[in-house]
């Protein structure tokens, strides 16, 4: 009788793998790809760490500011003038050797090179090596896109701050461009007032205001089977977008950008022959979906990618000087 | 055969606008909403809401029709009207269910407002191509040379709905591989193979948020 015996596994002698782990071409195609799936990684970094940034700046204003504690807030006082005390003497010896200055935007220079360029070193002994440290600098690419939006969620912050404070500055410009469009003075005077209505609904549209499990065609809990998501959330800021700063005109052309189902709204009977206002009429452009998005968003959000890149900024240098995972 | 959401039409209703010739308090097409629910009550539809105020938007209102929740919108630029009329399904799968309950119910809304006197100058218009302009609908044929039924005649063929572009499904199945590699690079470099706690929280958000974007991706509108 025979008996079934498993085959033998043929011994693997050291460097079996190297036709192809050692292949300059698999590591290429290896790390290229490990460094793209490293950018999400890094954005969601980013996004940690500033959330751990931002817990420590309240602890420590919270120790600062507490009275029934005077032992921390004399330790945490005393880390701040460490800190101003440590920022003043670098000023000063910039101040006495200028070079130093240089030398410093130098090595931090060749540090982002480094950390931030893909393939910028000689490449690792092996695909996986390779592709583990193109992960890494992915990620250090992630968190500086995060960097990069936050700023322009503070740039926008900061354009609708300062819209707000010119608004009755720039309301005659407001009026030209209305009428560059074709609507007649009164009309244009009418829209150049604030807006004052209720915003774009974004993420959440109008329409998907009911719960019903029809809309998904999976069970939902009976209690909540055909309810309304209620209005502290639908018309709460983090759900609608009103940019701060905008006039009537400029919310409607804003909203026919964003939204394809804002067409258009009512004027007062006596305005532009009492035809109201329509994006398709005066050829308003619709975004294209990565704007839209973007546009869309709420103004709480931006702010909070700004306040996130605020938190993070902190942090910078400290994460990125690191190519692999921490 | 395909709805076609938007509507526009001439309505016989006092103008319920609030405001003067300077400025409007409260925009119109209140009225109107209402007599649209009580049409589609007489219909077979459930649950018609009271009316939402949307600001320029118009008005608002909610229903059921067959058990599936359809949302409805005028806007006022009295006497013309535009009517947006959608069935609010979030999935691709339930829309394709739902398709030829928002084709009756949207025929049989129209041709009640057809008969109806106090509405006239219906035009009907797909979600690409918006609501007819208020000078059009001023400008179309009363009563119109064809009947709703000859312009829209019904077919028990549902229109497929078009494939949505496939550019969130990519950026869904990126996040996904990137939050699986992000644990297995951290794992990999640890004595015990185990991802730090810093790598398992950020995989699985990433992970997550990948998985919302590809869900969303697969079922999100064509025309959205």
């Amino acid at each position: 009788m025979e008996v079934y015996a498993p085959p033998r596994p043929k011994p693997v002698s050291p460097g079996a793998h190297e036709p192809w782990d050692h292949n300059p071409a698999v590591k290429v195609v290896g790390g290229s790809a490990a460094f793209l799936v490293g950018l999400p990684f890094g954005a969601g970094r980013s996004v940690y760490h500033a959330v751990g940034d931002l817990k420590d700046a309240a602890l420590f204003a919270g120790k600062l500011a507490n009275p029934f504690d005077p032992k921390g807030r004399e330790e945490a006082a005393g880390q701040v003038r460490n800190g101003v005390h440590g920022a003043l003497q670098y000023g000063r010896s910039v101040v006495a050797d200028p070079r130093r200055l240089r030398a410093d935007a130098l090595a931090a220079g060749k540090t982002a090179l480094r950390d931030l360029v893909p393939f910028n070193r000689p490449m690792a002994d092996t695909a996986w090596d390779e592709m583990k440290r193109e992960f890494g600098v992915g990620m250090n690419d992630g968190e500086g896109l995060v960097n990069v939006v936050g700023f322009f969620g503070g740039g926008e912050a900061l354009a609708g701050m300062r819209a707000v404070r010119t608004f009755e500055a720039t309301r005659d410009a407001r009026i030209a461009k209305s009428m560059a469009q074709g609507l007649d003075r009164k009309t244009a005077e009418y829209l150049s007032k604030p807006y004052e209505g209720r915003g774009h609904h974004s993420p959440i549209p109008q329409r998907r205001s009911v719960i019903s499990s029809e809309k998904w065609k999976i069970p939902i809990p009976p209690v909540l089977q055909g309810k309304k998501i209620p209005a502290w959330i639908m018309d709460s800021p983090l759900n609608v977008s009103k940019p701060r700063g905008m006039s009537q005109a400029d919310f409607y052309e804003y909203h026919y950008g964003v939204d394809k189902r804002f067409q258009g709204a009512k004027l007062p009977a006596n305005l532009n022959g009492g035809k109201g206002w329509s994006g398709k009429r005066l050829n308003q452009k619709r975004y294209g979906f990565p704007e839209r998005v973007w546009r869309g968003t709420p103004t709480f959000w931006k702010d909070g990618a700004a306040i996130v890149d605020a938190g993070e900024f902190p942090g910078l240098f400290e994460n990125q000087t690191q190519g692999g995972p921490q | 055969m395909t709805v076609r959401p938007w509507g526009g039409f001439i309505a016989d209703f006092p103008d319920d606008e609030v405001g003067s010739e300077r400025d409007i308090a409260v925009f119109g097409g209140r009225n109107v909403v209402v007599a649209l629910g009580r049409i589609l009550t007489k219909l077979g539809c459930r649950q018609v809401s009271e009316p939402d105020y949307c600001h320029e938007e118009g008005w608002a209102f909610t229903f059921y029709y067959k058990g599936i929740p359809f949302w409805s919108r005028v806007t006022s630029f009295h006497p013309a009207f535009w009517l947006l009329f959608e069935e609010t399904s979030a999935t691709r799968r339930a829309r394709k269910q739902n398709a030829a309950i928002y084709n009756e119910i949207w025929r049989k809304l129209a041709t009640a407002m057809e008969r109806d006197p106090r509405f006239h100058k219906l035009l009907w218009r797909s979600l690409k191509d918006g609501p007819p302009d208020p000078d059009e609908i001023a400008a179309a044929d009363d009563p119109p040379l064809r009947s709703f039924d000859e312009a829209y005649p019904d077919s028990q063929v549902i229109a497929p709905e078009r494939r949505p572009g496939c550019i969130p499904i990519i950026i869904g199945l990126w996040f996904v591989l990137s939050g699986v590699m992000g644990m297995i690079v951290s794992a990999s470099d640890d004595p015990h193979h185990r991802p730090t706690g810093e790598y398992i929280t950020i995989g699985i958000v990433t992970i997550i948020v990948g998985l919302a974007i590809l869900y969303w991706g697969v079922n999100r509108h064509p025309d959205d």
